[in-house]
């Protein structure tokens, strides 16, 4: 049986009492590139948030390899889970390696400054994103593209065993969405850590994933592969809108052309 | 921001000016004191065994009312800029401080509510105005968080909820002031900001609570600088944001209430020490913290200085010398942030 690096059972939660997650259950396996896909307000991000703590407790419960969230203490969870934000921008001078640093901090003592093994990974962690020529560069100069790879970065120096990514390529040009997904894939191959990225464009979806979970008004309306979930039929369903799906090649997974006229 | 290697030589630099200023500080004044008198009087001792270089009046100028003036205002400078700081990590504005955020006001307000129900004034103990103005501003700290829907709120709610309080806090003390003439004078003096009233008493409880709010700050800078980040990604990386908060906002307020409880409202330190000493040092609070302490304390004596010796024999608020330094900043940081939203 394949790991698992967070499971959901039986989540519901509701916002000044609007129901948005009705008994939502599934499981993260480890190694894995998962997508979260749906429509804008399907509970993606929120769900997401669930992980952080951030939102007051849910009904139900999820649980991580040593026991349920509810119990960790926040530093223990950063070392388990790190997340990338949608589109935050830093507004103070803190240079790029600055940032990397803090992902750093769980692993630090109170009194602790940063030690060589953590120099290192820091090091690491921006040949990985491709950011060492940016080392000394501010923050707030960088471009949308290096930015969002500084933040994978950061996550990538907290050494957790999965990554949350909240919509990190909507931003973006092609190019930078093709090369971040590209790197958070070979993130994945290379075993480094899971990932679970909440996406929009199906295309990219059917290109980087191998789990795709669907969302629909709080609810997990399919999860499986590429093949199984982007279905013509269900990507209707659940997005309102006419697609086709084109094979390039039997072994490559579907093209989602919608209609726009 | 100014290369790492240059930044101990810059600290240096001015805690040297700092020491020049406040010695020269120390013999300014209508008394007539030299330098050289000055420097004889602090190196005999705080006991006069009679001399021929300066007079026991002298000596009792030097050592009763200067000394522990200018190290109440150097304290106070200290004690402001640090709160500056904290507040501006803890609400992500570059805008924040004591001041503009009202709980100097605050403290203000529970000094001048407390003297008008007659809780303090005539011979009560020293430790009554503390008090109240720790009540006052950490009254004034909880409506913020109360009224702006708590601490998750955008750093903009809170920041606009400090700013109306400060108008109502103001009015509410202007009231007091119209309802009892009698007590005007000294509730003027906290709306100005004095340290004209300073002994060593004051200066002692001043010097204990700031000891114990900047040394645990002092430990929390690696948690300031994350703090500068969103909430979900401040808590991913591993800080308890709730907790840290709270703790950072109770230490900033006690140490602001006892400066204020004895010295008034004096505004804008908090704003403009931090933001300049940034500029050298660049965000990171661990580096920013020994900046703010000194450039607070050397910008404090010096604004004081200027207050009891601008108008010769008789003094100015020292409020009113840092409010013409640091409101015109504010409106400065103000047209960059409304630029920067756009």
């Amino acid at each position: 049986m394949q790991s698992v690096v967070g499971s959901i059972r039986n989540l519901n939660w509701s916002y000044r009492d609007k129901p948005l997650f009705t008994n939502v259950s599934t499981d993260f396996p480890s190694g894995a590139f998962i997508s979260i896909i749906g429509p804008n307000g399907s509970g993606k991000t929120t769900l997401l948030r669930h992980f952080l703590r951030i939102l007051p407790s849910p009904k139900g419960t999820i649980i991580l390899p040593d026991g349920d969230l509810q119990d960790y203490q926040q530093i223990d969870l950063a070392k388990h889970i790190s997340y990338v934000p949608q589109q935050s921008r830093l507004e103070y001078d803190f240079t790029v390696y600055e940032c990397i640093a803090m992902g750093r901090y769980a692993h630090g003592g109170r009194f602790s400054t940063l030690t060589n093994d953590d120099h290192l990974l820091i090091t690491k962690a921006m040949e990985a994103m491709e950011l060492t020529q940016l080392e000394k560069r501010l923050a707030t100069e960088l471009s949308g593209g290096e930015y969002q790879r500084m933040l994978i970065a950061r996550a990538l120096a907290q050494q957790s065993s999965v990554i949350l990514l909240d919509e990190p390529v909507s931003h973006l040009d092609v190019h930078n969405q093709r090369e971040i997904l590209s790197l958070l894939r070979c993130l994945v191959e290379q075993k480094i850590t899971t990932v679970v990225c909440v996406l929009h464009d199906l295309n990219a979806v059917s290109a980087f994933s191998d789990l795709v979970i669907m969302m629909d008004s709080g609810k997990i309306v399919a999860e499986g592969s590429v093949e199984e979930v982007l279905t013509k039929e269900r990507i209707e369903e659940v997005y309102k809108v006419s697609v086709e799906l084109h094979y390039t090649s039997p072994s490559k997974p579907p093209l989602v052309m919608p209609k726009w006229r | 921001m100014i290369k790492k290697c240059y930044l101990p030589i810059i600290w240096l630099f001015l805690l040297v000016a700092l020491v020049v200023v406040s010695i020269s500080s120390l013999a300014l004044g209508p008394a007539g004191i030299t330098i050289k008198q000055t420097v004889a009087i602090i190196t005999g001792g705080p006991t006069y065994h009679g001399s021929t270089l300066f007079s026991s009046a002298q000596h009792r100028i030097i050592w009763n009312l200067r000394l522990p003036r200018i190290l109440t205002s150097l304290v106070a400078g200290m004690v402001l800029a640090v709160a500056g700081m904290v507040y501006q990590a803890l609400f992500r504005n570059p805008m924040a401080d004591p001041y503009v955020l009202g709980i100097s006001s605050g403290a203000a307000f529970g000094v001048a509510f407390a003297a008008f129900i007659g809780f303090i004034g005539g011979a009560t103990g020293v430790w009554q105005v503390p008090l109240a103005a720790f009540l006052g501003a950490a009254g004034t700290a909880l409506c913020i968080f109360f009224l702006s829907g708590g601490i998750r709120r955008s750093p903009a709610t809170l920041l606009l909820t400090g700013i109306a309080l400060n108008f109502l806090l103001s009015a509410l003390m202007t009231l007091f002031m119209y309802l009892n003439r009698a007590q005007l004078q000294s509730i003027m003096q906290w709306t100005l900001g004095s340290f004209s009233t300073s002994n060593w008493s004051k200066l002692l409880i001043i010097s204990i609570t700031a000891t114990f709010s900047i040394i645990p700050i002092g430990l929390l800078t690696r948690e300031l600088d994350i703090l500068l980040l969103d909430e979900a990604s401040a808590l991913s990386i591993g800080v308890s944001v709730r907790t840290v908060r709270l703790i950072l906002l109770a230490l900033s307020t006690l140490a602001t209430s006892i400066t204020v409880a004895f010295c008034g409202i004096i505004g804008f330190v908090g704003l403009m020490v931090p933001h300049i000493m940034r500029l050298i040092t660049g965000p990171r609070h661990a580096k920013l913290l020994p900046f703010s302490l000194v450039g607070g304390a050397l910008m404090m004596v010096t604004a004081d200085t200027l207050a009891r010796t601008v108008l010769g024999a008789s003094e100015l608020p020292v409020g009113i010398i840092t409010a013409i330094a640091g409101a015109p900043l504010f409106i400065v940081l103000l047209i960059n942030h409304k630029r920067e939203v756009r």
